[in-house]
């Protein structure tokens, strides 16, 4: 019985071992045992099938206590990704990467790879604006499941899908606009206009005296308004990686 | 006194053709060129208070005229007559623009502007309902001016940057100075009460190219009128109307700054010269569901100019034809950017 079940454990020892050559790390590591088993495989087969949609990987990092230790959140995801060499079917790829520091209610968010350019610092913002209400309440599953969708939400788009630019009610009230013009300027212009100015009557234009005296220079200085919840942004990796990021608490 | 200029050949009355630019007779079809023809110089004035009677010397009837009438035609016999004693002393035009766009040239680039008129009813765009196309020659003062200006300002360059946790904003101060020589030519301005002057204004320009020395002959076959005005009562007008002329110039004459604020700007204007002319329009009167439209052609450049009547339903049409244009292209660029479709 007892050997029967060290067989076991050992073929089950062996298929895990085989998923990673397969390209199909961990994706989620929960190091505070946050979440229940069965939302942990839920969440990380969303993790995976995302992670395959959008050619990158989605990664999430669960910390206990990273401030009281100590430790910088930024750092700690840097090293993460030099030490795991993380990336979408290479080493050292696409990724994006949600560390959640739980102690001292401080989020990171990071992009590395290709794909910064669909996670800037400033749609890495966006996203974690998004998911901080459910970090303030502690529902933790949700902040993944959120982070996991936006970042796919993000991919493959040139601009913000948040932008204004893409909202019907914005489309609509700048259609309104032109055609208002438009028709106004018909409308304006219908009786004929005025089609003479200075240039059709003038016989001879001279500056017969110029001056430009510079009297005075006033300068202010205005500091670059810092957000206390947010300050980094992106940065580069003890290993050499750039990468975007967006940092806050919660 | 009542002329009319009647063929040396056949004794009819003759006509100014704006094609050949001379005086033919429709009888026999001899042309004649105006710029021989001797003017009959009047020594006497017209007197104001004028109810005079003038009779045609083709068939003796009443000429019918108003106070301001310097030429028409006798509505009987349709002769072409020149009230010569209003066109004397001090109301002799110096110069003329001769019509250049005939009766019939005008009709049809009414009838083609009507049927660009995109916000028009639709009855209107056949312009079949033209009831009456008359030419005339319009009254005009024509100022040469010398502005001397001056002008004083205070302007700005601003120039920002980032230094550190700062962001810098500099602001570099001038006292900025123009003395300026400005001359117009021939700045004109209509001397006629009946018209609106604004729509007057948007006739402008006419081409100066044309302006040739005032004869009674170009008058023949049109409507004229004297003027209104005389050249100081109408100067106020000239002086506001070159007054934006000179805002455009001063403006192109300071640059390079982010913001300039007048505070002192003394415009002296004095008028050198002015000029009594005759410029030519075309008259269109216009039906369309009883009510009367009036048009005006500047019959040297056909430009035209009027309040048209407005269709609320092409407004509409074209509204809604942009607005969901508009939106469709906004649509489908937002789409190629990735967004959704609603
Ligand atoms: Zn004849
Ligand atoms: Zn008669």
């Amino acid at each position: 019985m007892v050997k029967k079940f060290k067989w076991v454990y050992l073929f089950l020892l062996l298929f895990l071992f085989q998923l990673p050559v397969q390209g199909e790390g961990k994706l989620i590591f929960d190091h505070a045992d946050l979440l229940l088993e069965d939302k942990y495989s839920e969440l990380s087969s969303l993790a995976e099938e995302i992670s395959q949609e959008s050619e990158i990987d989605i990664i999430v990092i669960i910390e206990e206590n990273l401030k009281g230790n100590g430790i910088d959140i930024e750092k700690y995801t840097q090293d993460a990704y030099d030490q795991y060499k993380f990336g979408y079917e290479k080493e050292y790829g696409n990724t994006a990467i949600l560390t959640i520091d739980l102690k001292g209610r401080e989020v990171y968010l990071a992009g590395f790879g290709d794909y910064q350019k669909y996670l800037t610092n400033s749609r890495l913002d966006e996203i974690r604006e998004d998911i901080t209400p459910f970090l303030s309440e502690n529902k933790f599953d949700l902040v993944i499941e959120q982070f996991i969708k936006e970042v796919d939400r993000h991919i493959g788009m040139p601009i913000s899908p948040n932008n204004i630019f893409l909202k019907t009610w914005f489309q609509l009230i700048i259609a309104l606009i032109i055609a208002a013009t438009i028709v106004g300027i018909m409308l304006f212009n219908m009786g004929g206009k005025v089609t003479v100015s200075h240039q059709t009557y003038v016989d001879n234009s001279r500056i017969k005296a110029k001056r430009d005296v510079f009297t005075h220079k006033t300068v202010t200085r205005t500091k670059i308004p810092k957000n206390d919840n947010n300050s980094g942004g992106g940065g580069v990796t003890s290993g050499g990686h750039s990468h975007t990021g967006s940092r806050g608490s919660f | 006194m009542l002329i009319h200029h009647t063929c040396p050949n056949c004794g009819a009355d003759m006509n100014f053709n704006s094609e050949t630019g001379m005086l033919s007779c429709d009888s026999c079809g001899h042309n004649q060129s105006v710029e021989q023809l001797e003017d009959i110089k009047l020594t006497q004035t017209f007197e104001q208070d004028d109810a005079r009677e003038y009779h045609c010397e083709n068939c003796g009837a009443v000429v019918v005229t108003d106070k301001d009438t310097t030429a028409t035609s006798c509505s009987f016999c349709g002769g072409a007559v020149i009230l010569v004693d209003r066109l004397s002393g001090e109301l002799a035009p110096v110069q003329v623009i001769p019509f250049t766009i005939s009766k019939e040239e005008a009709m049809q680039a009414f009838k083609k502007w009507c049927r660009n008129g995109r916000l028009t009813p639709k009855g209107f765009m056949t312009a079949n309902r033209v009831k009456n196309i008359t030419g005339m020659y319009v009254p005009f003062w024509m100022y040469d001016l010398n502005n001397d200006v001056e002008v004083h300002a205070k302007a700005t360059k601003v120039r920002t940057y980032t230094s550190g946790e700062y962001q810098v904003t500099e602001t570099s101060h001038y006292d900025v100075y123009r003395k300026l020589d400005i001359d117009y030519a021939k700045v004109p301005v209509d001397a006629s009460e009946k018209l609106d002057d604004q729509i007057m204004d948007k006739l402008e320009p006419y081409n100066y190219n044309d302006l040739k020395p005032f004869k009674t002959a170009y008058l023949a076959g049109y409507l004229a009128e004297k003027y209104n005005y005389n050249d100081e009562q109408l100067y106020p007008r000239v002086k506001n109307k070159v007054k934006s002329y000179i805002d455009n110039y001063i403006t192109s004459t300071i640059n390079g700054y982010t913001s300039v604020q007048y505070h002192q700007k003394n415009i002296n204007t004095k008028q050198k010269h002015s000029y009594y002319v005759l410029l030519p329009i075309w008259m269109i009167y216009y039906d369309l569901e009883k009510q009367e439209h009036n048009f005006l052609m500047n019959a040297q450049t056909g430009k035209i100019v009027g309040k048209p009547p407005v269709s609320m339903q092409k407004v509409s049409l074209w509204f809604l034809g942009l607005f969901s244009s508009s939106f469709i292209v906004l649509k489908i660029i937002a789409l190629l950017l990735g967004g959704a479709l609603w």
